[in-house]
């Protein structure tokens, strides 16, 4: 206690100077004894002397009351501090220079980690995040890595209380919310009922989800995000037991999740959560994802009390041979039946929660961290070597204060502290860079916001860490090299700068040259290939098409009506003026998706593991968008309905009708001749 | 001129704290000079080290200052105990006695053998 008193008593001194009390009470000492020297009988020049003799030396005096007073370490940075800024301010350009290569090298590191901790290091807002593993299935003798897995599988699991206290499946959706005419879509999160326990999460308001809501005649409810809940009720406690239309289909929320929590997806922002067991009552024609030949959940469990990771994966092998007889399904053919019995587990910590950005982003989020590091070591050569040049500007000031008594260690500290400032001020300004570039980064790449880039305290002390030790390696050689000559002769004549001083000078001017053109022909060779895949000929012509989304079935549509629906849509934007063709299709072109399925040449065994990738496309869609066809015809209106037909590609044709004309051709059961490629 | 020993490290403070305990309020040329009495003459304040060692105490508590007047009419800062001071001079006191009590011994016994 009488410590802490005493410390803050001496912090306070820090910043309040009372010089003249010390002054005042060492005056009344010297008073007091000249008094008595003087009743002693001295002479009054015998006594003065006698008491200052006694005294010692009053600056050694209160240089050490001083010392006690304040915090001599806390109180000489506040010095530098000052003096520091003082320096600053006498040449901005110096100092507009440096900070904002300091910005932008610190930024830039600044908005990659921020990205990497977003992505990658961020614990999931959830009870004991580190107690979570994550379930990976391997098989194929290990061959295959998959991170799904299937509902039926998932239950099962979920029984095994010997080994874990909780698994829960979970994978990202999106919903149409509303009544029709005015659907608005919602990214959502289909969950297994275990889902809020394993993680153990408290509701905001209301309840979340348990295993009762995931039975398969449980009511549909659904628990909605904080986020979801300020945005669309304000927060009003009425809206737990209000009703959605969720896909048509009334589901009655039933509480809020904890705010901070979006789902244990990482990436994708679920507002609103369903249990699994809903899906094939708002939908039945999904009855088949839950079926045990649908794998794509993901798992998070968490392991009993007191049992390791390595324990628990031997106890789940132990298990499973019992538990893929359940998993597996009756109607499996008998080789899948066998690679799933053979099926084995891979248990990975959970607690950052899935992010198939992170499977997708780790190689490219590091080789930009270690690209946005050059930068900064450039940065901090280009710093260096500004010191430099003003160090011999300043050497006549610091020869001053070497000749007076400075320790070089205390000068040096000073000039540390003037270059940890510059580094800091570039930080402060890096940051505000930094948020503005990764939430620019991000935009790029999604296209919208699903990672949060608030700024944090693990970016903010990265930050903080970067900025010092970058004050010190850049600040370091300057500061040796100015207190390494002696002061007489700088002070005896102008200052030549040393040789050693333009060695190392001219070190830096090759480094910073060299790391420039690291990263200038990395910039190149990137810039190239953006500019190939950008004139790369994607097989249809890039000019003058125009996209339209449009989802028939959130507007309520269905089978013979839907089919309609398009049609006179179709019908009606090709009379629109200006408009020479249209087409519809499931997935446009370049937008990654498509289904996929085995196929073959009729007659020929149907491959195994080996899919074709599938688009379903309206008449004129080749038109459309001015793919030239090899051979053969385009769709027409006429192929509606039977005989079924399809368009194959080249590789497809070279594939597997090799030196054949496939126009004529029939595929799989014999039903569709295959027209044109 | 007889050499005096310097006051050891650390019993600057319990000296001053004796000192003020016994004679009230005091100011520090009082205090310094009291301490060498007290030595019979033995011991020569550092006047120096002094004023930190007061500053110190003063900041844990011990003591008190004001400015006031000496009784020859010089103006001066009085330093007094506090209650925290009292209780502190009699535990170092006690701490202090043990410590030589025992350091007696030593010294003793390694004669004797």
């Amino acid at each position: 206690m009488r410590h802490i008193r005493a410390f803050l008593i001496r912090l306070a001194g820090v910043f309040r100077k009372r010089d003249e009390d010390l002054a005042a009470e060492m005056e009344s000492h010297l008073q007091l004894h000249i008094d008595e020297n003087l009743r002693a009988g001295m002479t009054a020049e015998q006594a003065r002397r006698e008491a200052v003799v006694r005294l010692g030396g009053v600056e050694s005096v209160k240089e050490a009351y001083r010392d006690r007073r304040g915090i001599p370490f806390l109180e000489h940075l506040v010095q530098d501090l000052r003096y520091g800024l003082r320096q600053l301010r006498r040449s901005p350009g110096f100092t507009a220079v440096a900070v904002l290569s300091l910005a932008l090298g610190i930024g830039a590191n600044t908005a990659i980690f921020s990205l990497i901790d977003a992505l990658m290091l961020r614990w999931l807002p959830v009870r004991d995040p580190q107690e979570l593993v994550q379930l990976k299935l391997l098989t194929g003798g290990a061959s295959r890595v998959g991170d799904s897995f299937s509902y039926p599988i998932i239950r099962a699991l979920a029984d095994q209380k010997q080994i874990f206290s909780g698994v829960c499946g979970f994978s990202s959706a999106a919903v149409m919310v509303g009544p029709l005419g005015s659907v608005t879509q919602v990214s959502a999160a289909w969950v297994t009922g275990a889902y809020y326990e394993t993680l153990g999460l408290n509701p905001s308001s209301g309840r979340l989800l348990t295993r009762e809501d995931d039975q398969p005649g449980a009511p549909v409810v659904t628990v909605i995000s904080d986020g979801y809940w300020e945005r669309q009720f304000a927060r009003n406690p009425g809206a737990v037991g209000q009703t959605l239309l969720i896909d048509g289909f009334p589901v009655m929320i039933v509480g809020v999740s904890p705010p901070g929590f979006v789902g244990a997806n990482v990436g994708s922002v679920a507002d609103i959560t369903l249990p699994l067991a809903a899906s094939p009552r708002m939908n039945p024609e999904s009855a088949f994802l839950l079926g045990p030949g649908s794998f794509w959940l993901r798992v998070l469990a968490r392991p009993q009390k007191g049992i390791s990771v390595a324990q628990a994966k031997a106890r789940l092998a132990a298990a499973w041979p019992q538990l893929s007889e359940v998993a597996v399904g009756a109607g499996a053919p008998p080789a899948r039946r066998k690679a799933m019995i053979e099926a084995t587990f891979e248990l990975v910590p959970g607690g950052t929660g899935y992010a198939y950005m992170r499977e997708m982003f780790r190689k490219p989020l590091l080789v930009l961290m270690a690209l946005v590091a050059l930068v900064l070591l450039i940065a901090c050569a280009n710093v260096a070597s500004l010191l430099l040049a003003r160090a011999s500007a300043r050497q006549r000031e610091i020869a001053v204060r070497l000749a007076i008594g400075a320790g070089r260690g205390r000068v040096i500290r000073q000039l540390l502290t003037e270059s940890t400032l510059l580094s800091l001020l570039g930080a402060a300004l890096g940051i505000g860079l930094a948020w503005l570039v990764s939430r620019s980064l991000v935009n790029l790449f999604f296209r919208r916001s699903v990672l949060d880039l608030s700024p944090n305290w693990h970016v903010f002390a990265f930050t903080c860490a970067v900025a010092i030790a970058t004050g010190i390696l850049f600040g370091l050689a300057p500061a040796f090299q100015t207190t390494a000559s002696s002061p007489s002769p700088v002070l005896k004549e102008d200052a030549r700068m040393s040789r050693s001083r333009s060695r190392l000078l001219s070190s830096l001017v090759s480094a910073q040259v060299a790391l420039s053109l690291l990263l200038l022909i990395g910039a190149g060779l990137f810039m190239r290939t953006l500019q190939n895949l950008q004139s790369l000929n994607p097989g249809f012509q890039r000019e003058g098409v125009l996209l339209v989304n449009v989802d028939g079935k959130s507007e309520g549509y269905r089978e013979a009506r839907l089919t309609a629906f398009y049609k006179e849509l179709l019908d009606q934007v090709r009379q629109v003026p200006g408009v020479l063709s249209a087409s519809i299709s499931n997935n446009t072109p370049l937008s990654g998706g498509t289904w996929t399925e085995a196929v073959a040449p009729k007659g020929q065994p149907v491959p195994e593991n080996d899919n074709a990738h599938f688009v379903a496309v309206g008449p004129r869609f080749f038109e459309t968008m001015h793919t030239p066809l090899v051979s053969g015809r385009e769709f027409t209106e006429q192929d509606e309905g039977s005989p079924s037909v399809a368009v194959v590609n080249e590789s497809f044709a070279r594939r597997y009708f090799p030196n054949q004309n496939p126009v004529g051709k029939y595929l799989g059961d014999g039903e569709p001749p295959s027209h044109g490629f | 001129m007889s050499k005096k020993a310097d006051v050891w490290q650390g019993t600057l403070s319990l000296m001053v704290l004796k000192t003020l305990e016994s004679m009230g309020s005091q100011h520090g040329y009082g205090i310094a000079r009291r301490i060498e009495q007290t030595s019979g003459d033995r011991l020569a304040v550092n006047y120096g080290t002094l004023y930190p060692a007061l500053l110190k105490l003063e900041q844990e508590g011990y003591i008190t200052s004001e400015w006031g007047f000496s009784e020859n009419n010089r103006k001066a800062k009085f330093y007094q105990l506090t209650r925290a001071g009292r209780k502190h001079v009699e535990r170092e006191a006690r701490q202090w006695s043990q410590t030589t009590a025992i350091m007696d011994r030593f010294l003793t016994e390694g004669g004797e053998s």
